[in-house]
């Protein structure tokens, strides 16, 4: 294509922009939220996929009737004599609901000394390495909660009989920890321990590693054998929990949204097939002056294609700005788990956006190109009547 | 240059035009007379292969356009054809220069050539210095005068006037007689349809064919 004929198209676009901005308008709010939808997905699923990677590969619980009940701490050495174990470490961590308020709290318990463990303390801030046992360390969305709810450094927690432990704020995690951050509060191991009620010989469950990864469905095996009265959950499990229930939320959006596409793509061959006379004469001259059915199919193609492209890049910028900056308002609660929004990284799934792009070009620009091929086979002079 | 052979064209049950048989010289004049419906338009727009005859030959430069596929006509129309419409028709919106591009945009010009090309055109019928100018703001007469420019962009071989004095003054159509009178000069074919006596004044006229009822009655 010369420079001429992309002026013509340019000055085309231009003189139908009443008949192009309302179809721009539409498609981009279409697609501003069916790539929102996608970009909080692909963010939060590869946020939660990232953590879980860094998580132990097994994580083993006791049941005892068909419930999951504390785990007996005899069990982390039993563990480490498997060959194969690498690592066993004992989890405190629990639900902690604030009866006056409602709000439930993640109860972690960290042992500054156990390395493993120790990770959730490299994102408090400062570098802290000590957490005594009068001490909690908050999300933001907790430390927000308390500054307006109560005193902004301390909170009293109740133990399971009744009594009464008053923890200082000392610190809030970064803004920018991942979505299993929310509402969580870290306390030293044993604090945790009497808040939930759980003994100095039991855990909430103990975590493993098992360096191998050919030897995981033996261990596995091999575990379920020895402890019949055991529940595991491995990596792979929780990974794919997460990518069903994203692909599970974002697919019935997406599927809803196709729906509405579909019928924007029949609103917009109705709206490009009422040709008006004005539409008629413009193809009419033309043909008249020598363009071919195919020459003016390709030149709508061009003019059909610069409107779809700039609607669908402003869309996606839209929303990233949407997503990314102004964490997704009023879409996020889609996908939230509990009371708190979680904070969105930037993450762009390139294959996704192309999906997007196709779905939208293709009806988008057979709604144009039918209607004009059908007044192009008319002949010029019929048009030009 | 132009043979028609035994040209019927009718649409259902409606005869346009009725075994009509044409020969028209190079470089020649032709008016083709008669009232309004009696087949004039229709007779161009079959030379100009807008429309396929229903019947017969139409052989042009020794193409038979009525069989050629869009493609070919295409072609032969942008190559050696130039039609002017009873109606303008142009794109109010863009100025003259743009309407004038719009026929050698297919062609994979330069903008160098095609600027040279759109001036030339203009300057024959004396509109160059209104280029850059909105249609919309122009006289009837001036955009009849477009209207032939973008005909002649192409250096055409072939004229095609219809009525093109039914939307003008008499200055104006004074000035069209002028253009025609000039254009001979170019060795170009022109044939135009029209019912206008003003046509009589031109300097020469090569061939009257009158139509009536879709048949020539007399030439």
């Amino acid at each position: 294509m010369n420079k001429a004929t992309f002026r013509f198209i340019i000055l085309l676009i231009i003189k139908h922009k009443s008949k192009h901005i309302s179809i721009f308008i539409i498609s981009t709010l279409f697609l501003t939220l069916l790539s929102s939808i996608l970009f909080i997905s692909s963010s939060l699923k590869s946020d939660e996929l990232k953590i879980i990677d860094e998580q132990f590969d097994f994580v083993i619980q006791k049941e005892y009737g068909g419930n999951i009940v504390n785990t007996p701490i005899s069990w982390v050495d039993q563990l480490l004599d498997i060959d194969g174990i690498g690592e066993s470490v004992a989890r405190v961590y629990g639900r902690y609901v604030d009866k006056v308020s409602s709000k439930v709290f993640l109860i972690i318990g960290v042992d500054i000394y156990e390395k493993s463990i120790s990770k959730y303390l490299e994102q408090i801030p400062n570098n802290m390495v000590e957490l005594n046992t009068n001490e909690m360390v908050v999300s933001p969305n907790i430390a927000t909660f308390l500054k307006h709810n109560y005193y902004n450094n301390t909170f009293t927690f109740y133990t399971p009989t009744n009594q009464p432990i008053e923890l200082k704020n000392i610190a809030t995690l970064s803004k920018s920890t991942n979505i299993l951050s929310a509402n969580m509060i870290i306390v030293d191991i044993d604090t945790a321990r009497t808040i939930l009620g759980i003994s100095k010989l039991e855990s909430t469950d103990i975590v493993i590693n098992i360096p191998n990864q050919l030897e995981q469905d033996f261990i596995k095996n091999l575990l379920i054998l020895n402890y019949n009265s055991i529940n595991i959950i491995t990596k792979d499990d929780i990974k794919k929990s997460i990518i069903g229930f994203y692909n599970l939320k974002s697919g019935i959006f997406i599927i809803l949204l196709l729906i509405s596409i579909f019928t924007f793509a029949l609103i917009l061959f109705q709206r490009y097939s009422m040709i008006n006379s004005s539409d008629k004469i413009e193809i009419g001259i033309l043909r008249s002056v020598g363009w071919s059915i195919q020459e003016v199919m390709v030149l709508k193609l061009f003019e059909s294609l610069i409107v779809a492209t700039f609607a669908m890049m402003s869309a996606f910028l839209l929303s990233y700005f949407y997503v990314f900056y102004l964490n997704a308002p009023l879409l996020i609660q889609i996908f939230k788990f509990g009371a708190n929004n979680p904070f969105l990284t930037p993450t762009i799934n390139i294959s996704e956006l192309v999906s997007i792009g196709i779905f939208f070009i293709i009806p988008y620009i057979l709604s144009i190109l039918i209607p004009t091929y059908k007044l192009s086979i008319i002949e010029p002079s019929e048009v030009l009547r | 240059m132009i043979k028609l052979t035994n040209i019927t064209k009718y649409y259902d049950d409606f005869y346009a035009l009725k075994n009509i048989n044409i020969d028209i010289k190079a470089d020649s004049l032709t008016l083709l007379k008669g009232i309004s419906g009696s087949g004039k338009s229709t007779l161009l727009s079959l030379l100009a292969g807008f429309i396929k005859p229903s019947e017969g030959k139409i052989v042009i430069d020794s193409i038979n356009i009525a069989k050629t596929p869009d493609l070919h006509t295409s072609k032969f129309r942008r190559n050696i054809i130039g039609f002017v419409h009873q109606n303008f028709y142009l794109f109010n919106e863009l100025n003259v220069y743009e309407n004038i591009m719009i026929a050698l945009l297919n062609q994979n010009m330069g903008n160098k050539i095609i600027t040279i090309k759109i001036v030339d055109a203009l300057k024959s019928v004396d509109m160059d210095k209104y280029l850059n100018q909105k249609v919309s703001t122009l006289s009837g007469g001036q955009k009849q005068r477009v209207t032939i420019a973008r005909a002649l962009v192409n250096s055409p071989k072939i004229l095609l006037f219809d009525e093109p004095s039914a939307n003008l003054d008499y200055h104006n159509k004074m000035l069209l007689l002028n253009i025609i009178n000039k254009l001979r000069q170019n060795n170009t074919t022109i044939i135009i349809a029209t019912h206008d006596e003003i046509f009589n004044k031109l300097d020469t006229i090569d061939n009257i064919i009158h139509i009536d009822k879709g048949t020539i009655i007399d030439r």
